[in-house]
């Protein structure tokens, strides 16, 4: 007995030629947009949900001054009414107009409940739509909740990382895994590009790269003070060995380098989720990288990725 | 029944997987070989057995017999083959844990009770609704939001004794009532009402068609009576279920156990209870690890089992990041080390829970953050045993034994470590003895009790657990650098020691692993040895561990100096008292376990 554990390995970080299966999960059933087999980009829309407005109380019994929660008596709409912001909800209603006292909702939206004195107004849901996050093919649709797609590429999983989603051309500022991504490194024309770093990034890089409209940043390790920057990076940053000053490991230095140019979605998000996907890399092949179709024999086992997070979508929508 | 002469033990944390082998030695039950993997529910794996079979085969090759199909099945009959094993028994806390919202009158009374009934299990309180809040969280919007944010599988809601408060109550459950009304049916959360008696029936009918609604006994029954059991009993099944059950791979090996997979902080707390029933002991026992801390405390009529699960030196250290401040945590260390750079090493121990520290200053910032937890969860603990023991009020901290588990506190590079860990936690007063779960499956005797007690009890009492020692701890405070304690040791070869501790300082003095010795001790006018009266001497019984015997004079309450480099100074110096040098902190994790001779498992295990 001597504290060591058992080697059960995790699995491999990096997984090269992968047929890769990313499932994108509606937080609840919503609208699809494609249909299994098409070929879809990454920042298509493949599904769409109504997601729920913000609530409101309103204490009808203290606006109206009931001494006994009888809501049927004064109660003007009823349970599922659509309500506009002012309208009258409840009344009381003296013998003489000046005891008539209305209490009226202070949004738009649906009365969704009455209860002993308070009603709840549900403001009117807004869309949000799921973009695809990868290039390749919906292989499975399922009961509205879910799409898959698969792409044959490598996927590269990262330690840790902030911030949701992105899909965008890479570019490669830094020459060596150790160097640290500065401000002065980030040129005119990064605009809409995944950066790669080496060891980490400075916060100056990070304002310079926030001004260059940066869809994104790879590095070594991430500083846990970025949590605390305010505001937050508009973009995702995905760190492949963990917080601190770590170098990026020579290997994946090296695939991303040789994806220099390439379409490549990254992911940041740190999930509670007992299942949830870690932040990560997907670097589809291209068409001429495939060979014809005979890719397919030579691939690794296939990799499913699911991505449950409803908050992702909202930004990659922005 | 045929007694199970054979039982497999698994404590499948949410990091590592345990497994012991029981088996009938020489007339007795013994533990006779371990094995631990990797933790396997979650990605890539998602399958708890992968790890489960590992540690299987491990311990197949120590005692040389399959306990496993070629399929991969556990044997589960020892006879005729001499194959298997005739029982397996689980213990977990590898499920998720519950989210929770409480809803109560008052946070000293109802919401106290409340808090203290779902920390008998793995739960996550996400959320409080207090009607003694101030206006603006008292506003129906605002706790509105909370309940939005918190998103909790289960509301429980308290308030009023038997006949007391009604008007409050009710309007906490309306707000429950609206807040499901606004959810579709299938994402409405459990609500559990344990409040004033008289209005379960009004509760029922307000939550008709408004979501599912168990009403339990009263957790605050009168002002100064508290019910828990019967709330904490309904919470603990809906963890077994919705938690335990969920977790992957957990239906095979339920099918192989043929029976529940019992929460490991229930088996825990059983096992501090036993102790302290039946040695007649104050027991108190911390299991620290990756995702939960659990402390349990038996004294006389009081059982406490208090359980964080959001507090952990593992999975649980980002949370736990959120409520501990920095500084608290780095003013256990005997060096300077940036903010920043403790939170990064924090976090990339949370990225890789079963990691085990490279460095002296990774190893002592791991175990001030262990330290920090374990006072936390103290804290939380101490108001039930007052409450529970008033008449212990100024003596609670007395215990008999103290007991740590978990992988932190039981592979330190040295058993002082561990010493000092569970002294700063606790600040026990008076004589004490300190043991640890060097097994790491003490935690699951609570559950091996429910399938041969004999087993459990022998095990118990001949391998569980490492004895390091005992612990003189005087209360009192003084100027540091002044006697505190004047302590004689008559040992039974007929020598004697004698030794003056000053306050402000840790003392070792030698009394091997078994042997025992007479105590005299004589604190000075400020101290007070655990009989209530300062400077009064006393006679005491002491047991030798590893360590030998530890003399606490560091003060209670403990207190370390505001100022950095006294700090400092003083935290290394009681490094160095306790037997730590710089060579024990780069040594490999539980390694002095291999030079302790004639200790349970360190001896029966490979």
């Amino acid at each position: 007995m001597n504290g060591s554990i058992a080697p059960l390995l995790p699995h491999t970080r990096i997984s090269p030629a992968t047929r890769i299966r990313i499932e994108r999960i509606l937080p609840a059933p919503g609208e699809i947009l494609v249909r299994t087999g098409e070929q879809v980009g990454a920042q298509q829309k493949i599904a769409r949900i109504t997601a729920r407005g913000e609530i409101r109380v309103v204490d009808v019994a203290q606006i109206l001054g009931l001494d006994t929660p009888n809501m049927s008596r004064v109660m003007v709409k009823r349970r599922g009414d659509q309500v506009k912001a002012g309208e009258t909800l409840a009344a009381r209603r003296g013998v003489i107009p000046l005891w008539h006292k209305p209490c009226r909702s202070p949004i738009a939206g649906r009365l969704t409940a009455i209860g002993r004195g308070w009603v709840v107004i549900e403001a009117e849901s807004r869309t949000v739509d799921l973009l695809a996050f990868v290039s390749g093919e919906v292989i499975a649709i399922s009961d509205q909740r879910s799409v898959t797609i698969e792409t044959l590429g490598t996927h590269i999983v990262g330690t840790c990382g902030i911030g949701n989603e992105a899909a965008g051309f890479l570019q490669m500022p830094v020459k060596d895994p150790a160097h640290t991504l500065t401000a002065e490194d980030i040129e005119l024309g990064f605009n809409n590009a995944i950066l790669v770093g080496g060891a980490t990034v400075s916060p100056e890089a990070l304002e310079r790269a926030t001004q260059m409209k940066v869809r994104g940043i790879i590095v070594g390790s991430i500083s846990a003070s970025l949590f605390d920057l305010v505001p937050a990076p508009p973009f995702p940053i995905v760190a492949t060995e963990g917080y601190g000053y770590v170098p990026m490991s020579s290997e994946v230095f090296d695939i991303l380098r040789q994806a220099e140019g390439h379409e490549v979605s990254i992911s940041g998000h740190m999930g509670e989720a007992q299942h949830s996907a870690p932040p990560g890399i997907i670097i589809p092949l291209r068409d001429s990288q495939k060979g014809g179709g005979d890719f397919s024999t030579n691939v690794s086992p296939t990799q499913l990725i699911q991505n449950s997070h409803h908050a992702r979508t909202e930004n990659l929508t922005n | 029944m045929t007694e199970a002469s054979s039982i497999l033990v698994a404590d499948c944390g949410s990091t590592v997987t345990t497994l012991a082998l029981i088996e009938r030695v020489n007339g007795h039950y013994r533990l006779v070989a371990r094995g631990e993997a990797i933790s396997t529910h979650r990605a890539p794996w998602m399958d708890a057995t992968t790890g489960v079979r590992e540690a299987i085969r491990q311990i197949e090759s120590l005692v040389g017999r399959r306990l496993l199909t070629q399929d991969g099945d556990l044997i589960r009959s020892k006879i005729p083959a001499n194959e298997g094993v005739d029982a397996f028994v689980i213990v977990s806390s590898a499920g998720a844990a519950l989210r929770v919202v409480l809803a109560g009158l008052t946070g000293s009374l109802s919401l106290a009770s409340a808090q203290s009934a779902v920390s008998g299990t793995y739960a996550l309180i996400n959320g409080v609704l207090a009607m003694d809040e101030g206006p603006a969280q008292r506003d129906p919007n605002a706790r509105m939001r909370v309940l939005s944010q918190a998103k909790p599988e289960v509301i429980f809601i308290a308030g009023g004794t038997d006949g007391g408060a009604t008007r409050p109550v009710m309007n906490l459950a309306q707000l429950v009532v609206l807040y499901n009304q606004v959810l579709e049916p299938n994402e409405r959360p459990l609500t559990f009402y344990a409040g004033n008696t008289h209005l379960a029936d009004q509760i029922t009918a307000l939550f008709a068609d408004a979501g599912e609604l168990r009403v339990v006994a009263n957790v605050r029954p009168g002002l100064e009576l508290e019910n828990l059991g019967p709330a904490h009993a309904e919470l603990e099944a809906i963890y077994r279920k919705r938690s335990l059950a969920e977790v992957s791979g957990f239906d095979t090996l339920s099918q192989w156990a043929g029976r529940p997979i019992l929460p490991t902080t229930r088996s825990f707390g059983q096992l501090i209870r036993y102790l302290g029933d039946r040695y007649q002991l104050k027991v108190v026992g911390i299991d620290l690890g990756s995702t939960s801390t659990s402390l349990a405390a038996r004294a006389g009529i009081l059982f406490s089992l208090t359980t964080r699960a959001d507090i952990g030196i593992g999975l649980s250290v980002k949370p736990a990041l959120k409520q501990i401040p920095l500084e608290r945590i780095i003013r256990w260390l005997p060096f300077e080390i940036e903010l920043a750079h403790a939170q990064n090493l924090l976090l990339n121990k949370w990225l890789r829970p079963a990691s085990v520290p490279q460095t002296q200053e990774e190893l002592l910032l791991e175990y001030a953050l262990a330290r920090e937890e374990m006072r936390q969860t103290v804290a939380q603990a101490r108001p039930a045993w007052l409450q529970n023991e008033p008449f212990l009020a100024d003596q609670i901290c007395q215990w008999d034994l103290m007991i740590g588990a978990g992988r932190t506190l039981t592979r330190t590079p040295h058993p002082g470590h561990a010493a000092l860990l569970l002294l700063d936690a606790l600040e026990p007063v008076g004589v004490s003895q300190i043991a640890l779960d060097v097994g790491g499956i003490a935690t699951a005797m609570g559950a091996v009790a429910g399938v041969n007690p004999l087993a459990a009890t022998e095990v118990v009492e001949y391998d569980a657990f490492l004895n390091l020692g005992t612990v003189v701890a005087p209360k009192g405070t003084a100027r540091r650098g002044e006697l505190a304690l004047r302590v004689k040791v008559c040992y039974q070869n007929g020598g004697v020691l004698q030794k003056e501790v000053a306050y402000g300082s840790l003392a070792l003095i030698p009394l091997d692993v078994g042997e025992r010795a007479t105590l005299e001790l004589h604190p000075t006018r400020r101290f007070d040895v655990g009989l209530g009266e300062p400077g009064r001497g006393v006679t005491a019984e002491a047991e030798g561990g590893v360590l030998g015997l530890v003399i606490d004079a560091r003060g209670r309450p403990l207190e370390l100096p505001a100022d950095d480099v006294s700090r400092r100074n003083l935290l290394q110096e009681w490094l160095e008292s306790i037997g730590i040098d710089e060579k024990d902190m780069g040594s490999k994790p539980g390694g002095w376990l291999h030079e302790t001779a004639s200790h349970g498992v360190s001896e029966l295990t490979a």
